[in-house]
């Protein structure tokens, strides 16, 4: 009975004024590979070589690898480090996070493509005021992580306490990247809170560091400790 | 119109019908194909993945070969994009999307919709590249008035190939809380539901489209009730196909969804990166006085499938 309904219904709708009807279709997915359109090369071209000469500026030298590991690590307070000094005093400590930095600078000299690498996204610098509670909340979630970069900041847990130079503070403020800050990453205690933006591109603010900076050296200062029983 | 009694006619005929009219049907003279070809979220992939699971693929050369090729084979090509086609990649930190646009031009684009990404570099970022294009954005459910933009956009368009119809119209997703509001400054964003009942009906019954396209940003699906292209196409009446994009979805092949009037609605979204191109082919008869029996059923065996 059901498709008798049917049915009328198609035949009600196809009578109407419209010249023409699908009778049927067919669809296909087409993975793009192989053959090259050389008149669209030609456009692409002179971009990629003006391009290239960006990318392949040297802006500063590493004295060493700087990699991403846990609790700290060279890249994290590298990373940490310079945001901080950007803000300029308007935050108390800086934390990101080590999903969000995407490759490795090695020893020698740094191109604009290497920071582009390490940072791929468009992240932009906010500032989040949290209280006591949250702020250790944020300590919590940085240690069971296993350590996370941060800047600013001395974090040590032992056993069931984590302390922190900030601990006894009402208020902490934290700079972080507008991902993060919207949630990312599950740092939940961010969401909903007021965001002060610094209207840069954390991207801009590392090559910024790289122009003025002749040689980059990054030390491990024991700022994350987690100790195991 | 003798409507009622044809109806009863067709009705008792159908079934008898639906055996054998297929092979009939394709010797038919007055058949039209029309050919619709599509990408989304390309996000500045100029170039093929240099890197990572998708090493290879993608590349604006390589699509456009690809779509060359088929142009030469297929009399009624139209080829559209689902919005997201700034930023990804370092060509559109350094260029603001001026070679996206240049690129899609030469390859004879129809029409795109608008991504939240393609606010990224502001309403000044958008306009100034807007030179560029040499097709229309299409975008129904943004109110640009009260913006620099105003006046840019069209709601809708229409094509015509070999007399067959075929309207198109865009759709984009909320702004507030995925663009920062100084980039999208007064740019209002309308119930997407409303807006593509309207304008699909508007297509479809007053401008005689035989097909319906929404070119949308929306997204395919979400745990939520957030709108999406399966709420849009369940809830409205005249779109023959959506075309997504925003959640980088890899289709196989396309969803079917049944509409507020029993027809089929097909969605197609095919990654992002340009990685794949999808391609629907449609096969148009054209209606005579006459009604064929026959081709009535053709309706009925397809929905069921």
């Amino acid at each position: 009975m059901k498709s008798i309904l049917k049915l009328f219904l198609f035949l009600v709708l196809f009578s109407c004024s419209n010249e023409h009807e699908i009778v049927s279709n067919s669809h296909q997915l087409i993975p793009v590979t192989n053959s090259i359109d050389s008149n669209i090369v030609k456009i692409i071209s002179p971009y990629k070589i003006s391009l290239e000469k960006e990318m392949n500026k040297v802006i500063s030298y590493s004295s060493n690898d700087l990699k991403k590991g846990q609790p700290e690590s060279k890249l994290g307070n590298f990373v940490c480090d310079l945001s901080l000094k950007y803000a300029d005093g308007k935050a108390n400590i800086c934390v990101f996070n080590n999903g969000g930095l995407r490759d490795v600078i090695l020893k020698g000299n740094i191109t604009v493509k290497d920071i582009f690498q390490v940072m791929p996204f468009e992240n932009e610098l906010v500032i989040i005021e949290l209280n006591n509670k949250e702020y250790y909340t944020l300590l919590e979630y940085l240690t069971q992580r296993g350590g996370e970069p941060v800047g600013g900041v001395i974090i040590t847990k032992k056993k069931d306490t984590i302390i922190s130079n900030y601990n006894n503070y009402e208020k902490v403020k934290i700079l972080t990247s507008d991902y993060l800050a919207n949630g990312g990453d599950n740092m939940d205690f961010f969401i909903g809170k007021e965001q002060k933006k610094l209207g840069v591109k954390l991207r801009d603010v590392i090559i910024e560091h790289c122009i003025e900076t002749d040689t980059i050296k990054v030390n491990l200062d024991n700022r994350l400790i987690i100790e195991h029983e | 119109m003798n409507n009622r009694r044809t109806f009863l006619k067709r009705i008792s005929l159908g079934a008898v019908g639906l055996t054998m009219f297929n092979h009939k049907l394709l010797a038919h003279e007055d058949l039209i194909k029309i050919t619709i070809l599509h990408t989304n979220d390309m996000h500045s992939r100029i170039e093929p993945f240099s890197s990572g699971k998708f090493k290879g693929y993608g590349g604006m050369a390589q699509r456009s070969s690809i779509i060359e090729e088929i142009r030469k084979k297929e009399k009624n090509v139209l080829l559209f994009d689902a919005g997201d086609i700034f930023q990804g990649t370092p060509y559109f930190n350094y260029y603001g999307g001026e070679i996206e646009f240049k690129l899609m031009s030469k390859m004879k684009y129809d029409a795109a919709t608008l991504g939240n990404h393609d606010f990224d570099n502001g309403l000044d970022g958008l306009k100034k590249q807007l030179k560029h294009t040499s097709f229309p954005f299409l975008t129904s459910n943004y109110d640009f008035k009260k913006t620099i933009l105003s006046n840019k956009f069209k709601s809708y368009t229409v094509f015509e190939k070999q007399g067959v119809k075929i309207g198109v119209f865009g759709l984009g997703i909320k702004l507030d809380g995925l663009v920062p509001k100084e980039l999208y400054k007064e740019t209002k964003y309308i119930d997407p539901i409303q807006v593509a009942n309207k304008v699909s009906n508007k297509l479809k019954n007053k401008l005689n489209c035989d097909l319906v396209v929404c070119l949308s940003h929306l997204g395919l699906e979400y745990q939520s009730n957030k709108v999406s292209d399966i709420i849009v196409a369940k809830k409205t009446k005249n779109i023959d196909l959506i075309i997504g994009g925003h959640t980088h979805t890899f289709l196989e092949k396309p969803i079917i969804v049944t509409n507020q009037e029993n027809k089929k609605v097909i969605i197609n979204q095919v990654g992002w990166g340009g990685i794949n191109i999808g391609k629907i082919d449609f096969i148009f008869k054209q209606n005579k006085t006459d009604f064929d029996v026959k081709k009535s059923s053709i309706f009925v065996k397809k929905n069921k499938n």
